[in-house]
């Protein structure tokens, strides 16, 4: 079985920023929304992977004005990070096509 | 526009508190992952600082809206940051101890280059001027004194290589001696005077009087400012100063009457 290449939330973030620039918060919500409950995870835990993201490169940051006038800090995929994000995609769904394949005939 | 409609669905919250967990405040949150950060550099907390505590303050305010109490809000939000020490801990993995000191070396190293180019353009400058002083206005180093004690002002130069050795002036010391004012300075703007050079005087009190090799003449200096009091033979409108370079002597004369003032 073929092991996967990137950490799961580190995809999984990566694949919410496709959609748009978000800040932290917004992506936890995000998150809970789409995977509808199954990915909630401690929210502080977010932050140690959106900045080993920026550190690899594979997003930025910039500063925008909330509502309330503090300043948020946004999140952007960069061009490494969309190719990174193209990449492991295709790697999970075959991972995925592999495991269902394995279920469907386990448990057909 | 803001696209969150449903908030987080974290479930710890105030309940936890009341099982014996300590419930934090957004800002005893913060205190305690920063807490746990080694090799960050204060500017890199600060963001980390923010970010965790608009974080909180997001979810809070959503709470509120749902008609939270603030305290409650902000504990909740808190609760839902999950364990610090964890944050703190993922955290300091993104933060490379050996950037961080790559880094301050070389602002240290950085700091001390502009430090020492500052000083040495300065100094340089600074010799500049004392050069283009000794060339035009010598006797400007001196004091109210000793400028007063000035009777004749010469322009007898010798030259020693880049080096130019220059008797300027001859005055009248408090005993009535003659005093013999002379300089050096280099030709070449930026560099120092050279040290191999000597001044003997050709009477019969003159072996005491050679050129005075204390003070400063054997450290760098742009300038070298010297006298020599003399006893000059009585009647002589002269006295022969032999200047040495090396291996080379030249001689020269240098009066030693003046007009006196009616």
């Amino acid at each position: 079985m073929k092991k996967q290449n990137m950490e799961h939330t580190r995809l999984l973030v990566l694949g919410l920023l496709s959609s748009g620039d978000m800040y932290g918060y917004q992506m936890i919500v995000e998150l809970e929304r789409r995977s509808d409950g199954t990915f909630a995870m401690k929210e502080g835990t977010l932050y140690p992977v959106l900045h080993g993201l920026e550190k690899d490169g594979l997003v930025d940051a910039y500063e925008q004005a909330a509502p309330t006038g503090r300043m948020r800090k946004y999140y952007r995929l960069t061009r490494k990070g969309k190719e990174a994000l193209k990449t492991e995609a295709q790697d999970w769904r075959r991972y995925a096509a592999a495991v269902d394949a394995v279920l469907g005939v386990s448990f057909a | 526009m803001e696209t969150i409609r449903s908030g987080s669905g974290c479930s710890a919250g105030r309940e936890l508190c009341l099982k014996g967990v300590k419930c934090m405040n957004r800002g005893e949150y913060t205190a305690a992952v920063l807490k746990g950060l080694r090799h960050v550099t204060a500017s890199e907390k600060e963001q980390i600082r923010k970010e965790l505590d608009g974080h909180m303050e997001d979810h809070a305010l959503e709470l509120m809206e749902r008609g939270w109490e603030r305290e409650e809000a902000e504990e909740k939000a808190a609760a839902c940051m999950g364990d610090p020490m964890e944050v703190s801990k993922e955290l300091q993995k993104c933060y490379s101890y050996g950037w961080l000191i790559v880094g301050r070396v070389l602002g240290v190293v950085l700091v001390l280059l502009v430090l020492l180019s500052v000083t040495e353009l300065g100094s340089a400058g600074y010799g500049l001027v004392m050069q283009w002083q000794a060339q035009h206005n010598p006797t400007k180093h001196m004091g109210e004194e000793q400028r007063a004690q000035i009777r004749r002002e010469l322009d007898i130069t010798v030259d020693c290589g880049n080096s130019v050795l220059q008797f300027y002036a001859v005055g009248e010391s408090e005993e009535g001696e003659t005093t013999v004012h002379y300089l050096i300075y280099n030709k070449t703007p930026f560099r120092f005077v050279a040290k191999n050079i000597g001044i003997r005087y050709e009477h019969p009190e003159a072996d005491e009087h050679e050129m005075d090799r204390g003070g400063g003449y054997f450290s760098d200096a742009w300038v070298h400012y010297g006298n020599d009091d003399l006893v000059p033979p009585k009647g002589a409108e002269s006295v022969t100063a032999v200047v040495t370079w090396g291996s080379r002597e030249t001689r020269v004369e240098i009066p030693v009457t003046w007009e006196v003032a009616a």
